[in-house]
């Protein structure tokens, strides 16, 4: 009611009878209908001020995970399957286990965004139309282990879906002027990122975490040099090598009946065989590359340096790998966390800090990274190493990770949408783990304690193996970094 | 009929072509597959005797309870010479106070919750959590208290603290960022003053260094109220047991004072057609035509929203894939509750020249004003299937369908407007987008603003001039 008599109200200030106009559009909108209160919430209370006394923390809940169903089909594919009946929503995740580490920088991605540009049977105009009339979202990415085709689409359309993408999977054509339009977005795209300050940090971090010739030394997407090397023969051998069965998984989950989606699959890709796959070269060893220890990259007057502390730790495989994670919750979660209080919460000196761990082969990275005003650039910085020397050295009474909330965090993130369940479910079907063992990684429950952390940060973050990288004014930030005394300086 | 059907597609299937045989109005071009009607929701609605608005939308599938208080106040609502208040007070909303010391973000971690934060926009404050729904009665003391202890904790310290984090912010999220402040320039064309809408969220460094401890309370205890507030549940729990549970918390709230009325809809004074010139170090050039357009859900709104994705999709044919003058080509609507904002950003090849990408972007639009043209229709039809299914798609995460009731609420005035909305946007047909195109998008009422690269320039782009 109120919305009418305002409306009401500006039209006369306008000076018009009919309403507020835009052109000859007169626009007005519906009033609120009536309200209704349930009983419980006009009922009477005894109290007549907010409750002072905070209510207790209840036990947690017993979790149970949605039924995943796994199935490999005669030809080596392998089939994932979740039901989930929210709304009528089906997500499919391709993943084809062979990535970046396996082929010549730029290569995998090249080739993930040229499955979208055509197959033997539909031209790329038709594949982006046929996606698009069944309102499905078809994207594809490519990630040093693999190759990804992701679609969302509205339940009924799932098999119109799954036909289109068991096309890009069997006859894939990588046409030359569609591949020219791929590399030439590429190249936009890393322009776009390059000017991030965030993004050059990361690659910064990369290229000096690991040393010239490992397969990470590179980004994913490939250096503006190597995508403009890639040719249609290159993408063509890639696919050869990693577009076959034995090396491909279907995840599907949403609101599909697993019996139907498997059966649409034996029908889809039962019949497609391909090159045995090829076994993947082993990575080179993975320690820390050699040379500078704080490396600048100079961004004109910019009023904020990104920051990025970057160490290498174990193999995602690693037993270390879960106390690794309560390491990086337990240093900075935004506005949490030892660092995130310090720099955000007492020193007001950044929007946030985050910490993070990037599971990799061989070693992993562990990552701190944040923006700091300039001028306060290398007092933060000296702050936040200290801090990290205290988690080192000092137990870790409080603000230690609380292993039931890890744990929830965990259950909730793997499952409360399909796209959740999906990517909750690659890492174990990239790895292809018996299904089993799938359950138990995931359900598994946190029991991190407060000295595994101290012993994993003690053992990994030295500051022998830190690199640091800031991105930033130069000229204004040195002086002060130099003066920290952490070790060869180097300004790209 | 394509296979694939789950427990509840078959009803949904049914729904889809009883609406379809119904609709009197159909596009020519008819999409071979099935796309959603609506949203199976039914959100139940009430309001406290303090004025507290309250949404319940009962979910089971995952044990989760996404808690949403939306504060009907934004930067809007802010007092002359104080733009950026309302962001900075969302800020101090999260500060220490009497039962909760260690701060709101600290009880929130403890607790469990995940995706707390809060979001300021032009219109809206949204204060949100999702926490296992064990855990919901914390959460909903945590918000109640949020709205109860009216900053009395919050210290000048802590004021002085949050405006060098929001400080901070502007310059990670705006400032560093490439066409950062692209975006604030143009509003500020678009809505020349006094319009709500003329000045940015983030608001203005300088303003804020005025902000007393005071006005900051005075601001809270003017706007964040429970008569101006709804409290939105979606998830896990037993409604009748949540009713009980919020009114024992929110009830005894202070109804304090009455929000000041504001009007509903305020259109832009722009006249003619402006033109600004931005430079920045920016690695290719950009043209991005705007125009003010009538807010959400008002007539002609849904024509335009259905309309953005086709004409993108048809600009990107004609200019990126045929002519091969842009990059990209894309338009969409921002939506507001006082006024929207259609716009179309192309990104011309480096041997473009903005002024030629304009050129050929005004011809083919003059050209879809023309009544015989035919491109549009399998556009249409997939830019509207684009819309439904994006919608369907946002949905399905508890925090985001939380938002999308407090928005449906507050410009619809139904939390649950999903199935007209839907239904809104399957009635449009290319007539009706064309006639929004002719009456709201007139090339000689708009604001164009061309985006030069220049390596001295900062990366977020500096006005060079404008006419």
């Amino acid at each position: 009611m109120k919305r009418v008599a305002l409306a009401v109200s500006l039209v006369v200030g306008l000076g018009c009878e009919e309403g507020a106009r835009f052109g000859s559009w007169n626009v007005a909108r519906a009033p609120h209908p009536p309200w209704t209160t349930p009983a419980a919430a006009s009922a009477s209370t005894s109290e007549d001020a907010f409750p002072a006394t905070r209510p207790g923390l209840t036990p947690s809940l017993p979790f149970d995970l949605p039924a995943v169903r796994a199935t490999t089909l005669a030809n080596g594919v392998r089939v994932v399957t979740v039901e989930r009946h929210t709304l009528p929503i089906a997500v499919v995740r391709v993943v084809v286990a062979r990535g970046a580490t396996g082929a010549p920088p730029g290569v995998a991605a090249l080739t993930a965004a040229g499955l979208l540009e055509g197959t033997k049977w539909s031209t790329a105009l038709a594949v982006h139309q046929r996606f698009a009339e069944m309102g499905a979202t078809a994207t594809t990415a490519a990630s040093y282990d693999a190759v990804t085709i992701d679609v969302k689409v509205p339940a009924p359309n799932l098999r119109a879906a799954l036909d289109l993408v068991a096309d890009m999977l069997r006859g894939p054509t990588f046409p030359d002027d569609r591949i020219e339009l791929v590399k030439s977005r590429s190249l936009a795209d890393l322009a776009h990122r390059t000017s991030r300050p965030q993004r050059v940090a990361a690659s910064q971090q990369d290229s000096l975490l690991y040393p010239p010739g490992h397969p990470y030394h590179e980004p994913v997407e490939g250096s503006e040099g190597a995508i403009r090397q890639v040719g249609r023969a290159d993408i063509e051998r890639f696919w050869q090598a990693a577009g076959v069965p034995l090396l491909t998984s279907f995840i599907v989950a949403g609101d599909i009946d697993d019996g139907r989606t498997l059966g649409m699959l034996r029908r889809l890709v039962e019949d497609w065989s391909g090159f045995a796959p090829v076994t993947l070269p082993a990575l080179p060893p993975a320690v820390t590359a050699a040379g500078p220890r704080l490396v600048l990259v100079d961004q004109g007057d910019a009023p904020q340096c990104a920051v990025s502390l970057g160490w290498l730790v174990a193999d995602r495989e690693s037993e270390d790998i879960p106390a690794l994670r309560a390491l990086a919750a337990t240093l900075a979660q935004g506005t949490l966390g030892r660092l995130g209080k310090l720099l955000r919460v007492d020193r007001s000196e950044t929007y946030g800090v985050h910490a993070a761990l990037v599971p990799r082969a061989g070693a992993s990275e562990f990552l701190v990274t944040t923006s700091i005003e300039r001028d306060s650039t290398a007092d933060a910085l000296r702050e936040a190493l200290a801090e990290i020397e205290r988690v080192r050295a000092q137990p870790l009474e409080s603000g230690a990770p609380n292993a039931n909330a890890l744990f929830r965090d965990v259950v909730w993130q793997s499952f409360e949408t399909s796209d959740d369940l999906v990517a909750a479910l690659t890492g174990p079907v990239l790895r292809r783990d018996p299904i089993d063992r799938l359950r138990a990684r995931l359900l598994a429950p946190a029991t991190v304690g407060p000295e595994e952390v101290q012993r994993v940060a003690s053992k990994y973050l030295t500051s022998e193996s830190r690199r640091i990288v800031v991105v930033g004014d130069v000229s204004r930030i040195r002086p002060a970094l130099q003066a920290l005394g952490l070790g060869e300086i180097s300004v790209r | 009929m394509v296979g694939g059907l789950g427990r509840h597609t078959a009803s949904w299937v049914v729904a889809l072509f009883v609406a379809g045989g119904c609709t009197p109005r159909v596009s020519p071009y008819v999409l071979d597959f099935p796309l959603p009607t609506g949203l199976p929701f039914s959100t139940q609605r009430y309001r406290l005797d303090n004025g507290l608005e309250v949404l319940l939308e009962a979910d089971r599938t995952a044990p989760i309870v996404a808690v949403n208080l939306t504060c009907h106040v934004g930067s809007k609502d802010e007092p002359r010479g104080r733009a950026g208040m309302a962001h900075l007070v969302e800020h101090l909303a999260f500060a220490p106070s009497r039962r909760v010391p260690e701060g709101v973000l600290s009880a929130l971690a403890d607790i469990g919750a995940r995706e707390f934060n809060a979001y300021t926009s032009r219109d809206r404050t949204w204060f949100f959590e999702s926490v296992p729904s064990d855990r919901l009665e914390l959460a909903v003391w945590i918000e109640g208290n949020r709205l109860a202890s009216g900053l009395d904790g919050v210290r000048q310290a802590d004021l002085d603290g949050e405006r060098k984090i929001v400080a901070s912010e502007e310059h990670e999220r705006f400032e560093q960022e490439p066409y950062g402040l692209v975006s604030s320039y143009e509003w500020a064309e678009l809505f020349p003053e006094p319009h709500p809408y003329h000045h940015s969220t983030i608001g203005d460094a300088a303003q804020l260094e005025g902000v007393t401890l005071d006005e900051a309370r005075g601001f809270f205890r003017t706007w964040y109220t429970p008569g101006n507030c709804t409290l939105a549940l979606v998830g896990d729990f037993d409604p009748p047991r949540a009713t009980e549970m919020v009114a024992r918390v929110f009830r005894p709230i202070a109804p304090g004072v009455r929000a000041p009325e504001r009007p509903d809809v305020v259109p832009s004074t722009l006249q003619g057609e402006r033109r600004l010139t931005v430079e920045a170090n920016v690695p290719h050039a950009r043209v991005v035509v705007a125009w003010p357009i009538v807010p959400r859900f008002a007539p002609g709104n849904t024509e335009l929203e259905v309309g953005a994705p086709a004409l993108g999709g048809y600009l990107s044919h004609e200019l990126v894939d045929q002519e091969k003058l842009a990059s990209s080509v894309s338009a969409w609507v921002d939506q507001g509750h006082l006024a929207s904002v259609f716009e179309v950003s192309a990104d011309p090849l480096p041997n473009v020249t903005p002024d030629a990408l304009l050129t050929a972007l005004d011809a083919r639009l003059d050209h879809i004003r023309a009544l015989h043209s035919r491109y549009d229709r399998v556009q249409f039809a997939i830019g509207r299937a684009r819309l439904l299914t994006t919608r369907l798609y946002s949905a399905e995460r508890f925090s985001t369908r939380a938002e999308l009731l407090q928005s449906y609420n507050d410009d619809a005035g139904l939390p649950d407007y999903a199935n007209r909305e839907f239904a809104a946007r399957r009635a449009v047909v290319v007539e009706d987008v064309r006639k929004a195109y002719f009456d709201l998008l007139p090339l000689d009422r708009r604001v164009v603003v061309f985006i030069l690269p220049r390596a001295d320039a900062p990366r977020a782009g500096r006005v060079a001039g404008s006419r």
